[in-house]
């Protein structure tokens, strides 16, 4: 068995570390029976590392446990030893907010589109009846009297072209 | 010490967790750790507590939180339990920094094998002949420098058993010592006056 570097008295010890360490918090707490007792004094006497554990705590017997300072540098590099994979299990938030992301932005896209769409049906009233002086406004009073030569000038080329070209 | 811990979701890579155990259980491994360190004449000579503390987080996390999942509730209070896993970090830290520097100045008592009593040496005794509880008894009381009080303290039996153990125990090692012939050097070494 291996103690972590720890070194036994003889190669009989087979307690592994988190089994020793356990057995000896039950033994400070009195909380071990009869056979786990046996078992425990047993590994002792083949376990040096182990004695000396106990018998530090065995100093501290009654001893009130009072709390000591621990600088903030260690408490932070305590903090950060979570490792970095587990840190990823925040993902589900992140998704979350990508999502509500996306929604707001496809509502937002589809709300110009509406309103765009109203504004341009609004401008142009295709289903009221126009009368026939706003058509000709509308589609010749645009233009004035100065205007009228030159597309008398545009319909004669387009002519001349129009003869040239057909057979 | 009252300490309100989520373990599961700690070994479970919690980051609120962890750092929530981290704020409570600080101070309590700081404790611990400077016990082990002032029980010789130098008190935390050698050893940083900080980096002993870091060092303790460390072996809880190690190995995806295996030493802090084995945590049993139901067989100590996790405040004995991590002051268990603290001592037992810190000697290991002092046994190492030993090794490395070649030096027993820096070493409390608590993490070398009291051994310097003249003409007494473990290996040479027959300690076959003794039961589990003698030997470990044994090993207290003289390899450790543990008193009877002490000893009974950590086993959590009252002192006369210490008392009676210890004296079966030499009656054992005295009887074995002198039948045999052949170990002439470990003859009269130990008796009742050693403790």
């Amino acid at each position: 068995m291996s103690h972590n570097g720890h070194q036994p008295d003889s190669p009989e010890t087979t307690w592994s570390e988190t089994d020793l360490l356990m057995h000896l918090a039950a033994l400070a707490d009195g909380r071990l029976d009869d056979d786990a007792r046996a078992a425990l004094e047993r590994e002792l006497g083949n376990n040096q590392h182990a004695r000396l554990v106990l018998a530090s705590a065995a100093d501290d017997a009654g001893v009130a446990i009072d709390e000591a300072p621990v600088s903030l540098q260690t408490m932070q590099a305590a903090t950060a030893l979570v490792p970095a994979p587990m840190r990823t299990r925040r993902a589900p938030d992140i998704w979350t907010w990508r999502i509500v992301r996306a929604g707001v932005a496809v509502a937002a896209c589809i709300a110009v589109g509406v309103s765009g769409y109203r504004i341009g049906t609004g401008s142009v009233p295709v289903t009221t009846p126009s009368s026939d002086d706003l058509v000709q406004e509308m589609t010749f009073g645009v233009f004035g009297d100065d205007d009228d030569a030159l597309l008398d000038s545009d319909f004669a080329v387009l002519a001349q072209t129009m003869l040239e070209v057909s057979p | 010490m009252s300490i309100d811990v989520n373990l599961e979701r700690c070994c479970r890579g919690d980051a609120a967790a962890w750092q929530t155990f981290v704020i409570q259980t600080a101070p309590l491994i700081a404790t611990a750790i400077r016990r082990v360190l002032s029980r010789g004449s130098a008190p935390g000579r050698g050893l940083d507590v900080d980096d002993a503390v870091q060092e303790v987080f460390i072996r809880l996390v190690k190995d995806d939180f295996r030493l802090l999942a084995s945590f049993d509730p139901g067989r100590a209070s996790l405040s004995t339990w991590l002051t268990i896993v603290a001592r037992s970090t810190t000697i290991d830290l002092v046994r190492r920094r030993n090794l490395e520097s070649g030096s027993l100045d820096d070493v409390p008592p608590a993490a070398i094998v009291i051994d310097d009593r003249p003409d007494l040496s473990w290996d040479d005794l027959p300690t076959h002949v003794l039961t589990d509880r003698q030997r470990l008894v044994l090993q207290l009381t003289f390899m450790h420098g543990l008193t009877v009080p002490v000893a009974a303290e950590s086993l959590g039996v009252n002192e006369q058993t210490i008392r009676s153990t210890r004296h079966k125990a030499l009656e054992r090692l005295r009887a074995a010592v002198f039948s045999d012939e052949n170990s002439p050097k470990t003859a009269g070494r130990i008796g009742p006056d050693d403790a």
